[in-house]
């Protein structure tokens, strides 16, 4: 499944939100999923082809920063993308910073991680449930 | 994609259980996934296709019991649904639409139809581990796919 397609522009906290603040350690968009990189301590793009710890998404930036800039990043709540589909789950994808709508029991694909990102509302946004795992498919 | 067929007896808590008490409001059996009628405050079986409220998941129950008994649920961490229910590593599951069920996620039948179906509920329960068990990130919705 392609990766969800999401405007800069359009993100933004809605209801419920939770946040946290960190530090970017590299380039970072709104929208993209971060993780923390434990030896810096920094934001970094979050992608489930790459180790456990860059699999292990922490939230969703909510807007962009370069490296060692502030970003804050809404790690619970409903966040509103300009994009998804009701009902869909999403999942972290391979491209980093991005996440697509799963498919099956077969995707993430064998050596991937699965790390849930949550469920696609009925405003082009989604309800998170930011839940990693170590887990590969067999 | 099938149900989850649960061996009552290998139901079990895991790592980082968290687990809460409730009173049975019909009878429940160990694995079977459980909403809170707001009405009564009992427990009973959870399911996408019927109503909201009966998709808005709690917990797992880890024990047997009957109306009117207390019984235990899971609500978060690792919990062991046993060999006999062929868990698979790292897929996603959900609600079922059999009353107290859960299936591994797939957003299409071999048919062509969308699941969940355009008037159920998404609702996640957890992904798959490598023990026969689940961890557990329920996340009840009211969101549906559109037909």
């Amino acid at each position: 499944m392609a990766d969800l397609s999401i405007t800069a522009a359009n993100v933004e906290k809605a209801a419920g939100a939770v946040t946290e603040s960190y530090i970017a350690g590299a380039t970072v968009t709104a929208g993209q999923a971060v993780y923390i990189d434990s030896a810096t301590g920094k934001a970094a793009l979050a992608a489930c082809d790459l180790t456990a710890e860059a699999a292990n998404v922490k939230g969703i930036a909510l807007h962009g920063a370069s490296a060692d800039q502030p970003l804050e990043i809404q790690v619970d709540g409903t966040i509103y993308l300009g994009a998804g589909t009701e009902g869909a789950v999403y999942v972290l994808s391979d491209t980093p910073g991005g996440f697509a709508s799963h498919t099956d029991a077969d995707d993430p694909a064998s050596t991937e991680y699965t790390a849930v990102i949550g469920v696609g509302n009925d405003d082009s946004g989604i309800d998170l449930c930011i839940f990693p795992t170590t887990y590969q498919t067999a | 994609m099938a149900e989850v067929s649960v061996t009552a007896a290998e139901v079990l808590v895991g790592a980082g259980a968290v687990v809460k008490t409730g009173t049975a409001g019909a009878t429940i059996t160990a694995g079977d996934v459980l909403y809170e009628d707001p009405v009564t405050g009992k427990l009973l079986l959870a399911q996408r296709d019927a109503t909201a409220t009966e998709a808005q998941v709690v917990g797992i129950a880890l024990g047997g019991g009957g109306d009117g008994q207390k019984i235990e649920y899971q609500t978060g961490g690792t919990i062991e649904i046993g060999s006999s229910a062929s868990i698979a590593e790292a897929a996603v599951y959900i609600l079922g639409t059999t009353a107290g069920a859960m299936q591994p996620h797939t957003d299409h039948d071999p048919d062509g139809t969308k699941v969940p179906a355009a008037t159920q509920y998404t609702t996640l329960i957890g992904i798959g581990n490598d023990d026969n068990g689940l961890e557990l990130c329920i996340k009840p919705s009211v969101h549906q796919i559109s037909a």
